[in-house]
């Protein structure tokens, strides 16, 4: 229907042509035309040039004006296409006619278009994010690097060569073979992009990191590469934190070894354990991730210990506190080992807990050496105690041969008196019934010895009578005492009074503060020793009380330093009152020189039950 | 010493802190027919010994609250009355044996002791000298040793040879080896002078490296020949030495 154009039809061979085809009078009545015309110009009537769009108008001159020279030029036409007009004078027959092409590059100028929007955001976004870019002529060497390259290596664009040496002379020496490296495996087809990281200096003088991309963007009709473009990417401040996460993670690693401690993080959203390095270490693992570390802690872990530490340190996670637990582990290698592991809650900004850090310290040394310094300690105790017994076995042998002298002489008496023809009953009696009593009362000296003399280091605590404390204590000095004239009173109020002590160690110190004191009054005129027992807020206190007139106030600050003596030499170590301070202090009491007392006088204070557990 | 008259029971004073065993000893001496005294202490035995005088026998603890019994022995030594054995019956001190025959005690147990030899050491010192040393004694088990040795000196100390009252000192030097117990044939020689009797090793000594005291050993007269009795008891008057043997 477009074929007619007021009586005019469409030249059917002219339609074979793509492009849109006219001829016209040079006043622009049209002759001949082709249909592809009408599909640009819907809106033609008889004259083309009335058709035409004022801005191609224009560039054919005055109207009237004869047409010399083919005149080309794009434009948009009321139909929205986009041609470049092209209008060249006929003049072969002699009247002057112009012959019309219209080719349709609407999509050829959307391309166009899209392409520099293309361009237009490629450099938006390289100016955004801080990339610079470079275009390399490989034919020539000329590369063209943008401002933003320049700038990057504080280079002024307008005064920088455009040339590969610029960017060459920059490279650092250690990378610079690496880079050609990469470009000439792009360049030789064997790889998708070139990539490459490298230093080049600054103009400033410092290194800076730069990612460099890039790839052939030009090639000749051979395939032989003719450009090269790509961008740069300043990557100091990544290198910088990569290499700061690198050495603090060999800083973390030289830290695990050196002190032997292992580190361990808990993520508490994600319930995920991750150990570094020196956990398996610790555990006597390889860290190749062949055994889980559940499994690993499973096996490692004695299953009396396992329970106990897991539902601890999920209760922990629970109430966002530190975790402490101590452990023994049996290591991969067979070896028994004791472990110390510590955790702490690390929070996010609203105080959420986030994930627990932990530390784990391989004790076994340390626990040997502290189970060593206490046993020694012990032993220490038990030579004290045993030093004293031996201070007073003169008392204690005399105590048990005296009854035994009595035993055998009547036991000897019996034998010759039954041989009698007229025995009497009444003197047998009596004789046996010496035997017995006295036997019995060398009974109850041995007992006490042996409780003094043996090695109570693992007796446990208990909660005992005060009375039984100081038994075995007075029954050991009762006779020496007795030998040196003191008179020794026991007062316990209220009488059923207990304690919760190791009653060997109390025993111990109450004996040597006995001792203390019948050393003193050795010259003393008046002799006695009182031991008084009360209680008072909750403690029981032991005093000591004795004739003596006090001790010497240049002395008193000294009293319980060890080795401090004011003994002859021979008759005591100094030991006594500080071993007396550690037992009353590892009871959890206290043991005091009464200063006001007007003879001389010490208090020891013991707990009467057992000290409340923490958190439990 | 001692040697109270014939015509009275012997006395005994048993010194103690032990009740039931200064009941036991009187016991046994009661049955003997011995005067029996008790005290508790030496400051009590003291003014026993001061006020009754003729006390045979004193029967002694050596650790005692108040006076023991070594202060109990020097004090009896020291003093005027008529001399008694002194027995020391020691439950234990510091106090040997040694020690103990050099300050004058005439024998020494350690308790418990073996009550018929306590009763034939009392009922030995109850006796005079004379009666004491002039029945030989019977052989005791294995045969005696001969002792021949000539001395410079009975009295004098570092001489290798020293009397006591009751025995001597012998220095290895003169007796080398002898052993507690032992049982001697004794001949000392000095000048014109001879000891002859049967005598029994006490105690033997090795010098000890911080002791100035000389190797030797401690003998006891058993038995004594006539004629030594009288040089003895009549010449040297061995009686008024303190020491029953002397350490050295």
């Amino acid at each position: 229907m477009h074929s007619n154009v007021r009586g005019l039809v469409a030249d059917p061979l002219l339609n074979l042509l793509d492009e849109a085809f006219a001829e016209t009078t040079t006043d622009g009545t049209l002759l001949r035309f082709n249909s592809r015309l009408l599909q640009l110009l819907p809106d033609l009537r008889s004259n083309l040039i009335e058709a035409l769009p004022r801005d191609f108008l224009a560039r054919l001159g005055k109207p009237g004006s004869p047409l010399r020279e083919t005149i080309t030029g794009e434009s948009t036409l009321p139909s929205g296409f986009d041609v470049r007009i092209s209008a060249t004078p006929l003049s072969d027959s002699g009247e002057l006619r112009i012959g019309w092409t219209f080719r349709d590059i609407t999509a050829a100028r959307r391309q166009e278009d899209e392409l520099r929007r293309q361009v237009e955001k490629l450099e938006f976004v390289l100016e955004g994010a801080g990339l610079g870019s470079w275009d390399w002529n490989l034919t020539n060497n000329e590369v063209s690097f943008d401002p933003l390259w320049c700038e990057m290596l504080g280079l002024d664009h307008r005064t920088t060569p455009m040339r590969l040496d610029t960017w060459e002379v920059r490279v650092h020496p250690d990378d610079k073979a690496r880079a050609y490296e990469d470009v000439g495996a792009h360049i030789e087809g064997r790889t998708r992009q070139y990539e490459n990281v490298h230093r080049i200096r600054h103009a400033d003088g410092r290194w800076i990191w730069i990612l460099d991309k890039g790839k052939i963007t030009e090639r000749d009709p051979s395939g032989k590469p003719m450009r090269f473009s790509g961008i740069h990417l300043d990557i100091s401040a990544q290198k910088l934190a990569e290499e700061e996460l690198h050495s603090s993670r060999e800083l973390l690693d030289l830290a695990t070894s050196i002190f032997q401690v292992g580190v361990w993080e808990w993520n508490i959203e994600a319930r995920a354990l991750r150990w570094h390095s020196s956990m398996f270490q610790l555990f006597g693992f390889t860290d190749d991730g062949s055994e889980g570390l559940a499994d690993i802690f499973r096996k490692s872990v004695s299953p009396q210990h396992l329970e106990p530490v897991s539902r601890q340190f999920y209760q922990c996670i629970e109430a966002g506190t530190t975790f402490v637990a101590e452990y023994p582990i049996i290591r991969k290698d067979g070896a028994h080992r004791t472990i110390l592991s510590k955790g702490f809650i690390q929070r996010d900004a609203t105080g959420k807990p986030q994930r627990m850090i932990g530390l784990n310290w391989d004790v076994t040394e340390e626990r040997q050496r502290q189970q060593q310094v206490e046993d020694e300690r012990m032993m220490s105790l038990h030579a004290s105690r045993m030093a004293t017994l031996g201070e007073m076995a003169g008392g204690i042998a005399h105590e048990i041969n005296s009854p035994l002298a009595v035993i055998t002489m009547r036991a000897s008496q019996l034998r010759d008196y039954i041989s009698r023809k007229t025995p009497d009953p009444a003197t047998i009696g009596l004789l046996t019934e010496t035997i017995e009593s006295t036997a019995l009362r060398i009974g109850r000296i041995v007992l006490a010895m042996k409780n003094l003399s043996r090695d109570s280091s693992h007796d446990s605590m208990a909660t005992t009578l005060a009375a039984d404390v100081l038994h075995d204590a007075a029954l050991i000095v009762q006779e020496r005492f007795r030998l040196n004239s003191i008179d020794l009173q026991v007062r316990i109020e209220p009488q059923d009074l207990s304690l919760y002590c190791q009653p060997t160690e109390i025993s111990q110190a109450i004996l040597n503060l006995l001792q203390n004191a019948r050393d003193a009054l050795e010259e003393a005129a008046e002799k006695w020793i009182r031991i008084d027992v009360s209680e008072g807020d909750g403690m029981a206190i032991f005093e000591v009380t004795d004739s003596g007139a006090g001790i010497p106030r240049e002395h008193q600050e000294q009293l319980f330093r060890p080795f401090f003596t004011t003994k002859p030499r021979g008759r005591g170590t100094g030991l006594g009152l500080g071993i007396c301070r550690q037992i009353a202090e590892k009871h959890g009491g206290s043991i005091e020189y009464v200063q006001d007392s007007t003879h001389t006088q010490f208090r020891m204070r013991l707990p009467i039950v057992p000290p409340r557990m923490v958190n439990t | 010493m001692s040697g109270g008259q014939h015509t009275r029971a012997p006395s005994i004073l048993v010194v103690d802190d032990e009740p039931a065993l200064r009941s036991a000893l009187a016991f046994d001496f009661e049955l003997r027919d011995f005067r029996v005294f008790e005290a508790e202490h030496g400051k009590h035995a003291m003014e026993i010994l001061e006020k009754v005088g003729d006390i045979d026998v004193v029967l002694t603890d050596v650790l005692m609250p108040v006076m023991g019994g070594v202060e109990l022995l020097e004090g009896i030594r020291s003093a005027k009355f008529e001399q008694p054995g002194v027995v020391f019956l020691t439950g234990y001190s510091e106090l040997t044996l040694e020690v103990a025959h050099d300050r004058g005690a005439d024998a020494f147990f350690g308790k418990p002791f073996d009550r018929d030899t306590l009763i034939r050491t009392v009922d030995r010192l109850v006796l005079p000298p004379r009666e004491r040393w002039k029945s030989p004694s019977p052989p005791g088990a294995g045969a005696r040793r001969l002792v021949h040795a000539k001395v410079d000196s009975f009295a004098s100390e570092n001489a290798g040879f020293r009397l006591g009252h009751g025995g001597f000192f012998l220095s290895s030097d003169l007796a080398p080896g002898l052993h507690v117990r032992q049982e001697l044939e004794i001949r000392i020689e000095l000048d014109s002078l001879a000891l002859e009797g049967v005598g029994r090793v006490v105690w033997s000594r090795t010098p000890a490296k911080n002791s100035e005291l000389p190797a030797g050993a401690g003998v006891e007269w058993l038995s004594l020949s006539d004629r030594s009795m009288k040089v003895l008891l009549d010449e040297l008057d061995i009686e008024r030495l303190r020491p029953y043997i002397p350490l050295a």
